[in-house]
């Protein structure tokens, strides 16, 4: 591990040779609030962001990628297309990191996903601590995710006049020592990066607050027990089927292909866009049969997917807490809300045994 | 031998020929592989003879009845083209009165010389092989349609909404600017356009399947409308739909 | 020449070119393919491919010949864009796949097993394949009952071979239709009428039912009824599915991606899996 320490007067100098060299995504304001897309100039950077609408992830799984390039008249004429180019993801949220380290594994789960792998290969990972949480509607300091152990290369550690930049990972070193002219030798600090971390925990506990009534570990088991609950009727009904919460959420992978022939109608190419699991046709087969028409089973597949499959497959929650689905939600449905009344419905069973 | 298409317009602001028109450059490619015979838009020509007739507003007279009827018998592919053929739009907020005095609002006391229905769609007076919503209709999916009709690609609407692809542009949702807005239960395909440059979606392209209409009450009501305004909300493009059962 | 080959290349189709075409029924078609260099499709029975035009999409479709044999074969129902395309082609045309996909069918548990195979509908295309594998190895069974459901006489499939099991003694073979015509003789009412014609031996006996998503649970009481244990009873389901890749999550049932685990699957492992059946 190395560790530097960058003034926030430096960052726009900084920024403008790496603007030089790299293509960098980070945020930016959009409107009132801000999104993760590329930085064209050092000043659109906002390190004081809150959250981002989209979630960088979305980076490596662009939505209407191109899959593969053909040709009408001839099938030898087909080509696997992938987008490989070293980038730069700048400011990115524990949340968020977890995200990344949740779909990296994902998409390199055999059969793996070369097009996700091709985007995410040799992309620098410059994390971002929270000292405090970015809205009412996260979830991340029940589950932990409000930090990250890995899944970053370098990581930014905010004080009041500058980043402590704690490097872990061979591209971060190879980042550092290319912009080594910004980065003063954090010597004074080194011995003692410790207590600073334990001075930046302590306050990260006191910002953070529990959303949930139990440990989050116990809500697998708690939301098995609402499979065939009244709770799904009433979140069905309330539900739109918009699907928004899909679409912002940083662990959704779900998609659809499509073809997009040329004008000459001869070239083209197989795309995949964001699909969500809310739309009604998503379990449509061919004959007809739709395996979830109804919006509570829709809704109760998103939860379950989340935090009852991919615990019980991967290992894993689907879920980082980050709280876009909740802030995006206009029927005002929210995972805290469930969450916790999955706990209750249990809790009432358990007495009534 | 290039297929033929024709544009026909019915009653309506002819901006969705416009639309077309705007094409500009994909246009002059498409003339590749297609010959335009109809286009009052475009070009002086008119013929009988055609195999793709895109018809643009709704029927409003007993005359464009018997238009719209010689089209179909004449063509091997009708699209309806806009809100106002393929939900009413606009337009169907004449049927909400009666049409004499509907008449004397328009024409004065010359109304009674004028022959005029409640309005319709395109689909209430001929079969039609796909609606393209929208007011006014999307470039890129006129393109599609086309390249589509041309390959023998059956047609299909879009399966999800508004909000859907509003969130897939990165936009600030309208409701977090205090706003009101129909994008979560309207059929996508328009790529949030509205949304994107700062105005609500009205659900020009109709509802989405199985909409939550109730749902959407809510929320407007939640949101601060009156029933009044949550009615004028929704019957605004979608008149002629009856909404009567969840707004008082 | 002739090597068995799989084409795993993530989205990337190859060439399958058709041979042959039969029109099996008004809505099936039966093409033969022949896929470059005249390679050998490497599969198991029940597994199945992505098929594509370019333009159209792409959809999984089963394998309906055996492992064994020479010719790849897929029956294709026209109920989509890129079906109704499939049934536009012509001998001498093109299509893409890739795969094959899925576990296919454990054939290891069928060795010295009686056999009860309960098709309904389409379901017969992808079991022909485990059909075909059976009598290429017939020694190795025991007793061997085919049932075969459609919903009208002309909705059959592969009616030639039909004609061969009936009059075959290696498979005992039943039929119905749910609605017959005046030429048709055979029984008439649904699949689950014809296990009055079956008296299996239930400890010996591997059951195995392939068909339209409705049809299941009522098969499956069936053969319950006749006392075959639950870890002796196979299906294959299908699922709508957009990668064959386990990404897509279309094909999710619950937490079990078809594409993957299935799409043949054991009783015991879906018994308690409430979108499966």
């Amino acid at each position: 591990m190395e560790l530097y320490f960058l003034p926030k007067s430096k960052i726009n100098l900084l920024m403008e040779e790496i603007l030089g060299e790299f293509t960098v995504f980070g945020p930016k304001q959009k409107d009132i609030q801000f999104v993760f897309e590329e930085i064209s100039h050092p000043e659109e950077l906002r390190l004081d962001y809150n959250t981002s609408i989209l979630p960088p992830v979305k980076t490596f799984f662009p939505n209407n990628e191109k899959l593969i390039a053909f040709n009408l008249n001839n099938i030898d004429k087909t080509e696997i297309v992938t987008n490989e180019n070293r980038k730069i993801l700048f400011g990115v949220h524990p949340c968020d990191i977890n995200a990344i380290k949740m779909m990296d594994e994902i998409f390199a789960k055999p059969p793996q996903d070369e097009h996700y792998l091709a985007r995410r290969k040799e992309t620098i990972i410059i994390g971002l601590n929270c000292k405090k949480p970015c809205g009412e509607k996260t979830l991340c300091y029940d589950k932990g995710t409000y930090k990250a152990d890995s899944g970053f290369d370098l990581m930014f550690w905010e004080t009041h006049d500058g980043y402590v930049v704690q490097v872990v990972s061979n591209l971060g070193k190879y980042f550092t020592a290319k912009f080594s002219y910004f980065f003063n030798f954090f010597t004074e600090f080194t011995e003692n990066f410790y207590d600073f971390v334990d001075n930046f925990q302590s306050e990260q506990e006191q910002n953070f607050t529990k959303k949930l009534t139990h440990n989050i570990f116990e809500l697998p088991e708690a939301l098995r027990e609402t499979y065939d609950s009244e709770l799904w009727h009433e979140i069905g009904a309330k539900c739109l089927s918009c699907g928004s919460c899909n679409i912002v959420c940083p662990t959704c992978y779900c998609f659809d292909v499509h073809d997009v022939v040329d004008l000459d109608l001869e070239g083209g190419h197989r795309c995949r866009n964001w699909d969500s699991c809310q739309n009604i046709g998503f379990a449509c087969v061919g004959s007809g049969e739709n395996f979830r028409e109804k919006s509570s089973q829709r809704n109760r597949h998103r939860v379950f997917k989340k935090e009852v499959y991919l615990p019980q497959n991967q290992g894993f929650s689907g879920c980082v807490g980050c709280g876009r689905c909740n802030n995006v939600c206009i029927a005002g449905i929210s995972l805290i809300e469930i969450y916790n009344r999955a706990f209750e419905l249990q809790k009432n069973q358990e007495e009534q045994k | 031998m290039k297929p033929k298409l024709a544009m026909f317009s019915f009653t309506s602001c002819e901006g969705c020929q416009l639309q077309i028109l705007n094409l500009e450059k994909e246009l002059l490619e498409i003339l590749n592989a297609v010959e335009i015979v109809n286009f009052r838009e475009a070009i002086d020509q008119k013929s009988q003879d055609y195999d793709v007739a895109f018809v643009e507003g709704s029927i409003t007279t007993q005359k464009e009845i018997e238009e719209v009827k010689d089209i179909r018998q004449k063509a091997k592919a009708v699209v309806a083209i806009g809100s106002c053929a393929c939900i009413g739009g606009i337009n169907a907020m004449k049927n909400f009165f009666p049409i004499d005095f509907v008449k004397k609002q328009v024409y004065g006391e010359m109304g009674k010389y004028f022959d005029t229905l409640p309005v319709q769609k395109v689909s209430d007076v001929i079969p039609v092989e796909y609606e393209m919503h929208g007011c006014p209709i999307s470039k890129k999916e006129f393109l599609s349609v086309t390249k589509n009709l041309l390959l023998g690609v059956p047609l299909k609407q879009p399966h999800y909404s508004v909000c859907t692809e509003c969130k897939m542009a990165g936009n600030v949702c309208l409701y977090d600017k205090g706003e009101t807005c129909l994008g979560a239960i309207t059929r996508g395909g328009c790529e949030a356009v509205c949304p994107t440059f700062g105005d609500s979606c009205h659900g020009c392209r109709g509802l989405g399947e199985e909409a939550n209409i109730q749902g959407m009450v809510e929320v407007l009501r939640a949101n601060g409308l009156t029933e009044a305004e949550i009615k004028n909300k929704f019957s605004y493009f979608n008149g002629l739909m009856n909404f009567s059962e969840v707004t008082k | 020449m002739n090597d068995f080959v799989k084409f795993e290349m993530g989205f990337l189709p190859v060439e399958a070119k058709i041979t042959k075409i039969i029109q099996t029924t008004a809505y099936e078609k039966i093409f033969t393919l022949k896929l470059p260099e005249n390679k050998r499709l490497k599969y198991l029975p029940c597994q199945f491919v992505m098929v594509s035009v370019f333009g159209f999409g792409e959809a999984p479709i089963s394998i309906c010949s055996g492992p064994d044999d020479q010719e790849l074969e897929l029956c294709v129902r026209r109920v989509g864009t890129l079906t109704t395309k499939l049934h536009k082609l012509q001998v001498g045309d093109s299509f893409g796949i890739r795969g094959p996909y899925g576990n296919g069918f454990p054939t290891e548990v069928l060795q010295g097993k009686d056999l009860l195979f309960v098709a309904g509908g389409l379901g017969l295309a992808p079991l022909r394949s485990l059909i075909r594998y059976v009598f290429k190895h017939r020694e190795n069974f025991g007793r061997f009952t085919l049932l075969y459901g459609a919903k009208k006489t002309q909705d059959r499939l592969f009616v030639d071979e039909i004609e061969l099991w009936e009059n075959s003694n290696e498979v005992d073979f039943y039929q119905t239709v749910d609605v017959s015509d005046e030429k048709w003789e055979g029984n008439v009412g649904l699949i689950t009428s014809l296990f009055k014609f079956v008296e299996p031996k239930p400890e010996k006996t591997i059951g195995v039912i392939v068909g339209p998503p409705v049809m299941y649970k009522f098969v499956i009481r069936e053969m319950l009824k006749k006392q075959i244990p639950v870890p002796q009873i196979f299906m294959s389901l299908e699922r709508r599915m957009r990668c064959g890749l386990g990404k897509c999550g279309h094909c999710q049932m619950n937490g079990i991606y078809v594409c993957q685990e299935g799409p043949v699957f054991n009783y015991n492992e879906v018994k308690d899996l409430k979108e499966a059946l």
